[in-house]
């Protein structure tokens, strides 16, 4: 083996050494942080979910079970949450239509990347007319620092990645809108936040749910007017 | 090597490491702060399995710090470079891969939802300048007569 190979062969070797040396500062660094990241991943809707459960556990949600909130208003679509009583407990019981829809309908979200749309949905010229009327409570689903540098007129701040702690912020004006119109938006049609949001809103009791799907994108794109800022 | 080449050369060289050094740093420690953003987006690569993802959105931000802070102060540079390399090669990998499979994802290499987010194309084609840039200051530490040779052209005498 001539020098060049075994330097390079060192550096492969010092390189590695780093790499490890470096995870191990990574896992450190983590359990110093509160809360610290699981080990295990758990996608976004694994996350929600637990939140939802755990408010719905300390009697964070106002009114109303889990169960209460299944079908959207104005929708035929069942929720994707919205599950019978399992087949395995009760064999003889007939699965109704709605609830076979539910199951391809988790299916398809499972195998396909984009986000398939479970809430009725609000277009462009409709959220035009909505943040002219002030008809309806706005929230934005993105991350707090996205929605600071820019969102819709009047529209609130609830990002799907800190939900428990923005819920508890706007849970009066979220009160007031119980039976009222809420609009939810993220960055753009490929985002699943929105849906996400709203989902874990219907099953804290919220009946009148919209989603935005065209999302900041479309409307910064359409050059309609915006706000900068917390809105505190 | 002549007085204008080395000039030339170690111009080059110091260009291409504070490039290197400045894009690892800032993604590192971007990464570093929202490692859960991070997971997403590692996630959304579908990739590598979940119980694999924690552990490289904690242990990658580091690395390209360290990384980072060797080419940066010259320190062990061939190490540093060489992380770089095969961090850009893995980079380059799985935008390959969202590529073909049509994953309608941004590339999340500076974090989820940072200024720098951008197309899988224009990543991929960052990722390609980045890795040119680290192979050449590889290279440089064993070849300075290959440098010479290839800054020739631009040197005036």
């Amino acid at each position: 083996m001539n020098v060049r190979a075994r330097a390079i062969l060192y550096d492969v070797m010092m390189v590695t050494l780093l790499l490890t040396g470096c995870f191990g500062c990574g896992l450190l660094i983590n359990e110093m942080r509160n809360p610290s990241l699981p080990l295990v991943y758990l996608t976004p809707e694994h996350r929600l979910n637990d939140v939802i459960q755990e408010m719905a556990a300390s009697g964070a949600a106002p009114t109303g079970s889990i169960e209460d909130h299944q079908l959207a208003p104005n929708s035929s679509i069942p929720i994707a949450n919205a599950r019978p009583p399992s087949p395995v407990a009760s064999p003889m019981v007939e699965l109704k239509p709605e609830y076979l829809l539910n199951d391809v309908v988790q299916a398809m979200s499972a195998s396909s990347t984009a986000p398939v749309s479970l809430e009725p949905e609000v277009n462009l010229k409709e959220m035009h007319q909505i943040v002219t009327d002030h008809s309806a409570l706005i929230l934005d689903a993105r991350p707090r620092s996205l929605f600071q540098a820019g969102h819709l007129p009047s529209a609130e701040s609830l990002p799907r990645d800190d939900f428990k702690r923005w819920y508890q912020v706007l849970e009066n004006q979220l009160d007031s809108h119980r039976d009222k119109a809420i609009v939810v938006y993220c960055s753009s049609h490929d985002c699943p936040d929105s849906q996400l949001v709203a989902e874990a809103l219907r099953k804290l009791g919220y009946k009148n749910l919209r989603v935005f799907r065209g999302g900041w994108k479309e409307w910064e794109g359409a050059n309609f007017p915006k706000a900068k800022g917390c809105g505190c | 090597m002549t007085k204008t080449s080395l000039v030339c050369y170690r111009t080059w060289n110091l260009t291409a490491r504070l490039i290197l050094a400045g894009v690892f740093i800032y993604a590192g420690i971007l990464k570093m702060g929202s490692p859960l953003e991070f997971a997403d987006t590692i996630a959304s690569y579908k990739i590598l399995p979940a119980f694999a993802i924690n552990l490289v959105a904690l242990g990658l931000p580091p690395f390209e710090i360290a990384c980072g802070l060797l080419v940066l102060m010259g320190l062990h540079l061939r190490i540093g470079t060489l992380g770089m390399l095969g961090m850009l090669v893995v980079f380059m990998g799985a935008v390959i891969h969202a590529l073909i499979w049509k994953l309608p994802i941004d590339c999340g290499c500076f974090g989820e939802h940072s200024w720098f987010g951008s197309s899988l194309w224009i990543a991929l084609a960052r990722d390609g300048v980045l890795l040119f840039l680290s192979a050449f200051v590889y290279v440089s530490q064993f070849e300075p007569r290959w440098v010479e040779k290839q800054t020739a052209p631009f040197i005036s005498e």
